[in-house]
């Protein structure tokens, strides 16, 4: 059976209809997959950063990969402050991009608070430096590094222990952290005298039966001395700060 | 059969072109570029190199697609080889899907053998295979494929630059629609339907990019590879169809 042009051409504008319909749904639903794969497509406002991604075509990692080197060249320069407008530039375009938030953070609560003596600004450069790592949380929860590194700050520099254990308890929680994450979460309960929180954790690690020795070992020593501190204040006595550095 | 043949010719075609000259660069380059960012942390290191490779993958890709889709039909109308073809018992139809698959094939040859030395390198840097590498890979083979149509379906009514051109402009508004679509919420009903519409119209190529969860180590979905293959066979149904279209309504 042969058919006139006219018919073929009606068929083939028929077809090409039917499947411009079907792309309808389609797109909808792989949307709503890139929605949950790419949180930061939903946080978008105009006109920020993440909207200059699109203008790269496709090759935002590797505009991305050049402010990286750039900011590699800035800091072999002594040229800190400039890095900080392309962190920022960094983390829109590649939110995911855990190391620019890290580092982004660590130049501002370790480096920048460095570099001055007044107490106050030295403690708004370790907000900056946790809020910088909760924006970057919002966009990597699966990932341990931010949770960890957000813990940190407020161990090491705020000094707020509870804090600090609720974000070491998150990154504890997500796969592949290293077990340096547990240990410091241990930690933190025992800074805020938790005995029993700590000594729980420490037996669990020890529990795991962990081939390596080292690791084993630790979990010993701090058995022992968590045991120590739960026995002292059982007869009363306080356990001093300067006890458990 | 006479649709494999054209195929097999249009991938001798190819051959005999510079392609594999680009793929030579394409392996130097990457191969290089692993000794490039040794002075970054592994992590940050890993994440150049996987950049890297994607970012030439992708370029080279483009640039052979656009450029060997746009050349098909054109030269041959050039050359008038056409002629020839076209005095045997061949239809137009054949010819054009001949083309496209031959472009086709030729792709993945190219795309094969791109993976295979950005696989070497990686292997060599983490002495692990990431398997996540050929879902990008073959999505961005649809991608090129898709491209591919579009330059031949351009190729059937023009010159091959105003093709290329053509292809080029609509590779780079398929990559802006997520923008535009977000610019209709703010704007009017009229605005908003016309965004929309060319939201569904046009194929977005920001859908097949997987290259930076790959990268991340972010896991995506058969399914969704899968809704992503078949939204990229749809539209190449549809500039073919459209080629077929354009193609016998010209006088040959």
């Amino acid at each position: 059976m042969r058919f006139r042009p006219q018919k073929i051409h009606f068929i083939f504008l028929i077809v090409i209809l039917i499947l411009l319909v079907v792309v309808v749904p389609l797109q909808r639903s792989i949307d709503r997959d890139l929605d949950k794969l790419h949180p930061e497509r939903k946080l978008v406002t105009a006109p920020a950063g993440e909207f200059l991604g699109q203008f790269l075509f496709g090759f935002k990692d590797i505009i991305v990969d050049l402010m990286w080197l750039r900011i590699d060249y800035y800091w072999d320069h002594q040229q800190q402050e400039k890095m900080f407008p392309l962190y920022r530039m960094i983390t829109k375009l590649d939110p995911r991009f855990l190391d620019a938030w890290i580092l982004w953070a660590w130049n501002i609560g370790y480096n920048l608070s460095a570099s001055v003596k007044d107490p106050e600004i030295k403690e708004k450069c370790y907000w900056a430096d946790v809020n910088i790592l909760k924006e970057g949380i919002k966009f990597n929860q699966d990932k341990y590094d931010l949770f960890f590194e957000c813990g940190w700050v407020y161990y090491h520099k705020l000094k707020l222990y509870a804090e600090a254990a609720k974000y070491f308890a998150l990154a504890g929680q997500r796969k592949e952290r290293p077990m340096y994450v547990t240990h410091i979460l241990a930690h933190s309960y025992a800074k805020q005298h938790n005995w029993q929180k700590s000594l729980g954790i420490w037996k669990s690690v020890k529990g795991k039966g962990y081939k390596n020795w080292t690791q084993s070992e630790v979990a010993r020593r701090h058995i022992k001395k968590m045991e120590k501190y739960i026995e002292m204040e059982q007869r009363g006595e306080t356990v001093k700060d300067e006890m458990y550095p | 059969m006479r649709i494999i043949a054209i195929a097999k010719n249009t991938f001798k075609e190819a051959l005999r072109g510079k392609m594999f000259n680009i793929m030579l660069i394409f392996a130097l380059v990457t191969i290089g570029s692993t000794k490039m960012f040794s002075f970054f942390t592994p992590r940050e290191e890993m994440k150049m190199i996987k950049d890297m490779g994607f970012f030439f993958i992708t370029i080279f890709g483009l640039l052979i697609a656009i450029i060997l889709g746009a050349r098909l039909i054109y030269e041959e109308l050039e050359k008038k080889t056409i002629y020839t073809v076209l005095s045997k018992p061949v239809r137009k139809y054949e010819l054009i899907l001949g083309k496209l698959f031959g472009a086709m094939f030729t792709l993945l040859i190219n795309l094969c053998f791109m993976t295979a030395v950005f696989l070497v390198v990686l292997y060599l840097k983490e002495r692990a295979l990431n398997f996540e590498i050929f879902k990008a890979m073959f999505l961005i083979f649809i991608s090129l494929s898709l491209l591919s149509s579009i330059a031949i379906m351009f190729s059937t009514f023009s010159t091959m630059w105003i093709s290329i051109t053509l292809t080029l402009f609509i590779y780079i508004v398929g990559n802006i629609f997520e923008y535009l679509k977000h610019l209709a919420q703010k704007g009017g009903i009229v605005l908003k339907f016309v965004l929309e519409g060319a939201y569904y119209l046009f194929p977005n190529f920001t859908n097949f990019n997987i290259n930076r969860d790959v990268v991340h180590g972010t896991a995506v979905s058969g399914l969704h590879i899968l809704k992503v293959t078949v939204y990229g066979l749809n539209y190449i149904i549809i500039f073919t169809l459209l080629s077929i279209l354009f193609f016998r309504k010209r006088e040959v």
